[in-house]
């Protein structure tokens, strides 16, 4: 799966194609620093008011802040509000 | 707004415990079971809420994550009501009787209102009706409206338009009158103007026939004062006898008369005294239904008045198909008294003036002096009154035969 997603990518990249698209890769939509948008995302793996994890496929995405609140969750999308200090993404 | 739309469809507070509950929350997503105000507690629970018709759902969700769901409190209008209702099964069928008893009960009909009529009272027109089949209590669907209202207005020739519109329970009769026609004189019938009344003339004026008195005449009652025979006059020296022409004579006739109206009373009149003894009994009818308890009701050995009274119960202005009627038996005894006399003739004078105003009223007269004087006799007391007056003594007396000219010797 991963090498799959990997190939896919590679080649959103190589023929400037949007990467979510083609290779399902999670789009990370910040706005200010008090609401996250990620989608599409396969889960959350661990939530707390300062750290949530949120499984993106082949990437783990950390939202760190303070305060932080899920306030909406789909299948292909979920919303994080609070104070964010930081998103990071782990392989 | 969405707060109040959660509060409305009502929604549970759930604590979650297990070794890895964030999978509950992946499992929620992925079976778009919604849930809202999310909060940790530690690394093995949390608190959320979810609405009350995805409860159930998530119980097998919870099994599938291993995780514990304790419920907290259930809020909003959806999980009040039923708080109400569970396991209240004498208020479930008392609400589902009502609600068939208004479905059942808003198709008859409970009021009927009259709109329209002045001169024709409603009472009248609702006893037509009645006999037409739109009256408190009806079936309304069974009513059919044009056929009520042609039904109905067959039996009032006073009235010109009826229309009958049924709403839920309330039935609005709206109704025009007819015009009153005129009352039309046939000309064709012959007939004389004659003295209703003694009198001495003051003006006589005449549209049709021959006047035979003149102004300062003393007329008696019956007198013909113009006559609708006319003779025809031939031409003078000649032998043609033209006979008369007969026709409607009309007219009128001013004259001073004097008119004498006599009343009168017995001395002695026998009284009711009421024994105190009193009993009331009373009566409801519901639609059709009548719950009596006046039955039998009297006071035995005596003489007794009987008040009826019935009163329709009333909610806002609008009449509902209640009739209390209330019954009042009062007990008697007849005893005489005589009359006081002033009184009795103040009260005789009173209804002589009275009868001597409509009497001019009818005549276009007026009384130009009047007095009246009392006395007894024959255990009665008589008033006379005595009036001068100014009035119209004309009176058509139809005759028989047809108009035309009748007699002589000359063709016509």
């Amino acid at each position: 799966m991963g090498e799959k997603e990997g190939l896919l990518l590679r080649a959103s990249r190589l023929f400037d194609l949007p990467a979510d698209a083609l290779a399902g890769a999670p789009r990370v939509e910040v706005i200010g620093d008090g609401e996250l948008r990620m989608g599409p995302h396969r889960g959350i793996l661990a939530y707390g008011s300062e750290e949530i994890h949120i499984s993106g496929g082949s990437l783990v995405v950390v939202v760190r802040g303070s305060g932080l609140e899920l306030r909406a969750m789909t299948p292909e999308e979920l919303l994080i509000t609070g104070t964010i200090a930081a998103v990071e993404f782990m392989r | 707004m969405k707060w109040l739309i959660n509060l409305l469809r009502g929604y549970v507070e759930l604590h979650v415990t297990g070794a890895f509950p964030e999978r509950l929350l992946n499992l929620c997503a992925q079976n778009r079971l919604q849930f809202w105000k999310l909060c940790w507690i530690d690394e093995t629970s949390f608190t959320f809420r979810v609405a009350l018709r995805d409860r159930k759902r998530l119980d097998g969700l919870a099994q599938r994550a291993m995780c514990e769901i304790t419920e907290k409190s259930r809020r909003g209008a959806a999980a009040v009501a039923g708080r109400m209702v569970e396991h209240r099964w004498g208020f479930l069928a008392g609400l589902a009787f009502c609600f068939v008893a208004v479905s059942f009960l808003s198709r008859f009909l409970l009021v009927v209102d009259v709109v329209g009529n002045d001169t024709v009272s409603t009472a009248v027109i609702l006893a037509q009706l009645r006999r037409a089949g739109v009256r408190p209590g009806a079936y309304g669907p069974a009513i059919s409206e044009m056929e009520a209202a042609n039904d109905a207005l067959r039996g009032l020739p006073e009235l010109s338009y009826m229309a009958v519109n049924i709403y839920g329970t309330r039935a609005e009769v709206v109704v025009h009158e007819t015009e009153k026609k005129p009352k039309l004189v046939d000309e064709t019938i012959p007939a004389d103007v004659v003295a209703e009344a003694d009198g001495v003339i003051e003006d006589i004026h005449t549209d049709a026939g021959r006047a035979l008195f003149q102004d300062g005449d003393v007329v008696a009652k019956g007198e013909v004062l113009i006559t609708g025979a006319l003779d025809l006059k031939g031409p003078e020296y000649g032998t043609v006898d033209l006979g008369y022409l007969v026709v409607r004579a009309a007219g009128s006739a001013t004259a001073r008369t004097w008119r004498t109206l006599e009343e009168t009373i017995p001395l002695a009149v026998q009284s009711k005294e009421y024994t105190g003894e009193e009993r009331t009994g009373y009566a409801v009818k519901i639609l059709w239904f009548d719950l009596d308890f006046l039955q039998n009701s009297s006071i035995s050995g005596g003489r007794y008045d009987k008040i009826t009274r019935t009163e329709q119960m009333n909610l806002f202005g609008h009449g509902l198909p209640v009739w209390l009627t209330t019954q009042t038996l009062r007990g008697y005894e007849l005893t005489e008294r005589p009359v006081d006399r002033e009184g009795a003739a103040a009260q005789l004078e009173e209804v002589l003036r009275l009868r001597l105003e409509e009497l001019m009223a009818s005549n276009g007269g007026e009384v130009l002096h009047s007095e009246v004087s009392v006395r007894e006799e024959g255990g009665r007391l008589t008033a006379a009154l005595t009036a001068e007056c100014r009035e119209n003594i004309a009176r058509t007396v139809e005759r028989e035969g047809e108009v035309g000219r009748k007699g002589g010797n000359a063709a016509e």
